[in-house]
């Protein structure tokens, strides 16, 4: 069994150089600090990315995108297809911590300012990626055509509407229309299914591509004082630290789908009015009541259309903040560190104020 | 942890997840059960028992696992020291 096992690794480096590979793995030095914690944030992400990948093949085997049947087939996933419940449940949580280890692994990158040169380009993938999660889960949101889904999303496809000269085409583009309707389903199943997934698959490519070319990053202060931070290889030594984590993650994973599953509401009614209550998903909450609160004019001009642009200002200045933060060890640079947690603290404390 | 996922696979696959026939009595059912809000349970309390089985398995293999990671830790760090100890010293 040794031998035939020992046989394909050889065959396999003949054909596609795999030792080349594991050779890499073993020398890539990864430096271990006091900020290395926040290093496991990147596979966790990709451990639950995978996660949906695997629940999604197998959700769509029984999930019919159209306005009839969509409402209908989820149900049916839920209460006839054997522990589709779980499945159902098992993807629709591995979402909510996927998003949120995007954020944290956002906001330490940030933080420690690893972004700076040369990982600049590996910051702006990042943002792309984050981008293209959260309109993973906007989109998903819609699919089982629930009142509460219906309504989600023509709130959250009307902000667009608020951006000057192009806001009405966006919106249109979004739905397919005038309207949330069938067609707006079939376009957000198609996004979540097909293009969303080609565009991740490039973005993690380069993403993964550039964190193995420039290595990973050690703590500004260590670099400043030019000290030698200690290392551990990746393999084996840093993965299997990697693999206590995901085994911890998949548990929790595992445990809250099961006892917290979520439920399915009735079938959307395109002429009923919105239930009471409407609430995007967590991820948008900050923003959904920045709009609530925001006057009705400020300085003449509609509130929504100045926290519209101010939000899409803020995107701008996360995507280039390793070009505007250039200077991480002075002034500039404390600066930008605080506004990092300002941000932290304005979106938990905005968020906890949507729910109440 | 291997053996609890094989099981649930073989439970998934005897259970005729990927071939499920579709019943137009069933679509009955599940239309007049939209309706109302679904809530997600376990059907029957052998599907309820299994299920808190396998979580009850899932925790004690990640105990397991987690146990034999953080001794083969203890011994690559181990070897990788003394490599790099006797390379410094060479």
């Amino acid at each position: 069994m040794k031998n035939w096992g020992k046989e394909l690794v050889t065959w396999l480096d003949d054909r596609i150089g795999l030792s080349a590979i594991t050779q890499f793995l073993k020398e890539k030095p990864v430096p271990q600090h006091q900020h290395s914690i926040w290093t496991y944030t990147g596979s966790a992400i990709l451990l639950f990315f995978a996660i949906q990948v695997v629940t999604g093949f197998m959700l769509i085997l029984y999930y019919k995108p159209t306005l009839e049947a969509a409402n209908a087939s989820v149900g049916r996933i839920m209460t006839e297809i054997p522990l589709g419940w779980i499945i159902r449940s098992v993807h629709s949580w591995s979402s909510t911590f996927m998003i949120a280890f995007v954020f944290i692994h956002l906001i330490s990158i940030w933080l420690t300012k690893s972004y700076r040169k040369p990982r600049e380009i590996t910051w702006m993938s990042g943002v792309f990626l984050l981008a293209c999660s959260l309109v993973f889960g906007f989109t998903g949101y819609l699919l089982p055509w629930d009142d509460l889904s219906l309504s989600a999303t023509k709130v959250g496809t009307d902000i667009p509407r608020s951006i000057p000269v192009v806001g009405a085409w966006v919106t249109k583009l979004l739905r397919g229309g005038e309207d949330v309707t069938g067609d707006t389903l079939t376009r957000f199943f198609g996004i979540h299914v097909c293009i969303l997934p080609i565009f991740i698959f490039l973005l993690l490519a380069i993403h993964v591509y550039l964190i193995q070319k420039k290595g990973m990053s050690v703590p500004l202060e260590a670099e400043t004082r030019g000290e030698n931070v200690p290392t551990i290889p990746f393999w084996p030594n840093f993965v299997y630290r990697e693999m206590v984590v995901w085994l911890i993650l998949v548990g929790i994973l595992f445990s809250v789908a099961i006892l917290f599953p979520p439920s399915l509401d009735k079938q959307a009614d395109l002429m009923a009015a919105a239930p009471e209550g409407v609430k995007p998903e967590w991820y948008f909450l900050f923003l959904f009541q920045t709009l609530k609160i925001v006057p009705a004019k400020i300085l003449f001009v509609d509130g929504d259309i100045v926290v519209v642009l101010l939000m899409l200002m803020a995107g701008l200045f996360i995507f280039f903040l390793p070009v505007i933060d250039n200077k991480p060890t002075e002034r500039k640079g404390k600066i930008i560190t605080a506004l990092g947690y300002v941000l932290v603290v304005y979106a938990l404390i905005f968020s906890v104020w949507s729910l109440l | 942890m291997l053996a609890g996922m094989i099981c649930l696979s073989l439970f998934l696959c005897t259970s005729g997840w990927a071939q499920q026939p579709e019943s137009s009595a069933g679509s009955q059912t599940v239309t007049e059960e939209t309706q109302e809000e679904i809530k997600p349970a376990p059907k029957d309390i052998k599907e309820a028992i299994g299920i808190y089985v396998f979580l009850g398995w899932i925790w004690i293999s990640i105990f397991v696992l987690v146990f034999i990671l953080r001794q083969k830790i203890k011994e690559t760090d181990r070897i990788y020291r003394l490599k790099f100890f006797s390379s410094d010293k060479s």
